[in-house]
């Protein structure tokens, strides 16, 4: 068993969980949307991107590809929940909010791909 | 050379992960604890305020309490996360510094752009492996010549010392193991523009490895190489490298040209150094006895010679049996410095004496002891370090031997003018009347002035 493989199935498991938990729901409805998750998610992915760092496999990279790809999409849709909690005009809001969510679904497709990608290293090694 | 980078960004994993724990826990807790506003009404504040004040109280900034003045329960949260987040910062910027300051980052970020300048040559360039005082003159005398120079050297410190030499143009260098054929590789030996490669290093064996490793990389590619021991000569030659130099028989040969066919030694003497003597010092009669003061590798080298001449050598040494002083021999045990040693060889008959020894200091007494007790005595001393040049030239000894200068001239010779090589080398063959003619020829041609060669391809 390699700690390090099952530190980071740990994270970007869990960071794909969270993003779907904030995901989930309707577009324009901020009750269904907790910001506390989309912090944790991002939190979480971050902390999954850097345990790629420096790995030198082929799947690491394709990993660490993906994973930033989801840090991307969730600082965007971090940085648009802000704006529109303290700078945006009140009717601005049921839009921007649809973004965060329609941006933190684009970082789900990215953490569901290391998934699978995770899932596809897994049953591959051989013992 | 790549794992180096991947073992940078695996470092950078525990400080980066532990900022972002605090950060975050640090950001939480902003956002979960209520605050008060202006009229004393209950307000929680948002990440991004939460996430603003984390920022610049965990990089020491401090903007003071925002949006309004913290409550206790905030300001006892801030005396946590203030620790929390000063530490954890220190601590990163530290481990950063700590891997961008990594002596392997570096050498990696060196050989990067060594490889890099070594790539954008567009003149031809000799690899010069070994930038000890043979490589340092032989650089310096081909940047002279606008020769272009790539160096790679094992010692951090010649490496330095090649920084501060004033060259006309940047001469690319890297601190490395030359034996390396990664390293040769990125010091351009299959570079188009590579003309041929100098083993210079102080250690035969490294220089085999250069050699051996050019001829396989790039076998039409010139290859020079300095040696000290015979076996290694051969061994080299055994594969096709095309010149090698051994300083010491180079000098033994010169000087017992000098001595047995002086008109021949003339000859070279002027084409091969800008300063040439004059034809009547080849009058001087130099036959009859020789004393060699350490019996070495230069002692061996000349014994050997001046046997073959029927030249009568005495020779002193301090230790007989460990060099291996063959018993035929006319054989003083001592060190030469001192007059007893010398009278016991009998210095007064003899017609030059030959100070051999590795050591300046005993090489530069012998000869003044020796001047005291005969004069007019022919010198020959060895030069072990260049910087003693000036005492060697104040105590006007007749013949120098300084192996890195003996070494970097016929370098010099192969490089810029090698059919005046092939041309001394057939002279062996003529007489010396024939040479006297020619020196003569020489002479009235220019004078005093000194000769300058170089060649031409069309």
């Amino acid at each position: 068993m390699n700690s390090e493989k099952v530190f980071f199935a740990f994270f970007i498991l869990l960071a794909a969980t969270l993003n779907f938990g904030f995901f989930i729901g309707a577009l324009h409805d901020g009750g269904h949307h907790n910001v506390y998750e989309l912090f944790a998610a991002l939190v979480i992915s971050l902390i999954a991107t850097v345990m790629k760092f420096g790995d030198r496999t082929h799947m690491g990279a394709v990993l660490l590809a993906t994973s930033l790809v989801a840090d991307l999409q969730l600082i965007m849709a971090a940085f648009v929940w802000g704006y529109a909690n303290s700078i945006a005009e009140p009717d601005q809001v049921r839009s921007l909010l649809a973004s965060v969510v329609s941006m933190s679904g684009g970082a789900l497709l990215a953490n569901i791909t290391s998934v699978v990608l995770l899932v596809i290293e897994t049953v591959t090694v051989r013992r | 050379m790549n794992y180096v980078a991947f073992l940078i960004m695996r470092r950078l994993r525990a400080p980066l992960v532990t900022l972002i724990v605090i950060w975050a826990i640090a950001t939480l807790g902003y956002v979960i604890i209520p605050g008060q506003d202006g009229e004393g009404q209950p307000v929680r504040m948002d990440f991004l305020h939460a996430f603003y004040f984390v920022s610049y109280m965990g990089t020491t900034i401090g903007f003071g309490e925002i949006p309004f003045a913290f409550t206790p329960a905030q300001r006892l949260w801030t005396l946590f996360t203030i620790y929390g987040t000063v530490i954890g910062w220190f601590y990163s910027i530290g481990a950063l510094v700590n891997i961008l300051r990594d002596q392997s980052l570096m050498n990696l970020i060196h050989r990067v752009r060594f490889r890099h300048d070594v790539q954008d040559l567009k003149d031809p360039f000799y690899l010069v492996c070994g930038y000890g005082l043979t490589g340092s003159n032989l650089v310096a005398e081909l940047a002279e010549h606008g020769v272009q120079t790539v160096v790679v050297d094992i010692d951090p410190l010649r490496i330095e010392a090649l920084e501060l030499d004033n060259h006309p143009f940047d001469v690319p260098r890297l601190c490395a193991d030359a034996s390396d054929p990664d390293v040769l590789q990125d010091a351009g030996i299959q570079h188009p523009c590579c003309k041929g490669v100098l083993c210079l290093t102080n250690d035969d064996h490294a220089n085999l490895y250069v050699a051996i490793a050019s001829k396989l990389l790039a076998p039409e590619r010139l290859v020079i190489s300095r040696v000290s021991s015979r076996e290694y000569a051969a061994n080299m030659a055994s594969f096709g490298t095309d010149h090698i130099i051994d300083p010491f028989e180079t000098f033994a040969d010169y000087l017992t040209n000098a001595i047995v066919s002086p008109f021949h030694q003339l000859v070279y003497n002027w084409l091969a150094s800008p300063i040439h003597r004059s034809i009547e010092s080849a009058h001087q009669n130099r036959h009859g006895r020789w004393i060699i003061c350490g019996y070495g590798r230069l002692g061996k080298a000349l014994q050997k010679r001046f046997e073959q001449h029927g030249l009568r050598t005495v020779i002193i040494e301090p230790d007989p049996e460990a060099r291996q002083v063959s018993e035929d021999y006319h054989v003083v045990t001592g060190w030469g410095t001192e007059a007893v040693t010398l009278l016991e060889a009998d210095i007064r008959n003899s017609v030059g004496i030959v100070a051999g020894t590795p050591d300046d200091a005993n090489n530069l007494s012998i000869v003044m002891t020796a001047r005291e007790l005969k004069q007019g005595i022919y010198t020959v001393a060895r030069q072990n370090r260049q910087t003693n040049a000036r005492l060697f030239r104040a105590a006007k000894v007749d013949f120098i031997m300084d192996p890195s200068v003996i070494i970097a001239q016929r370098i010099m010779f192969l490089i810029k003018t090698p059919l005046l090589m092939q041309f001394l080398d057939r002279l062996t063959g003529e007489t010396e009347a024939w040479c006297e003619q020619l020196l003569r020829q020489i002479e009235s041609i220019v004078g005093e002035r000194e000769v300058e060669s170089w060649s031409f391809t069309g």
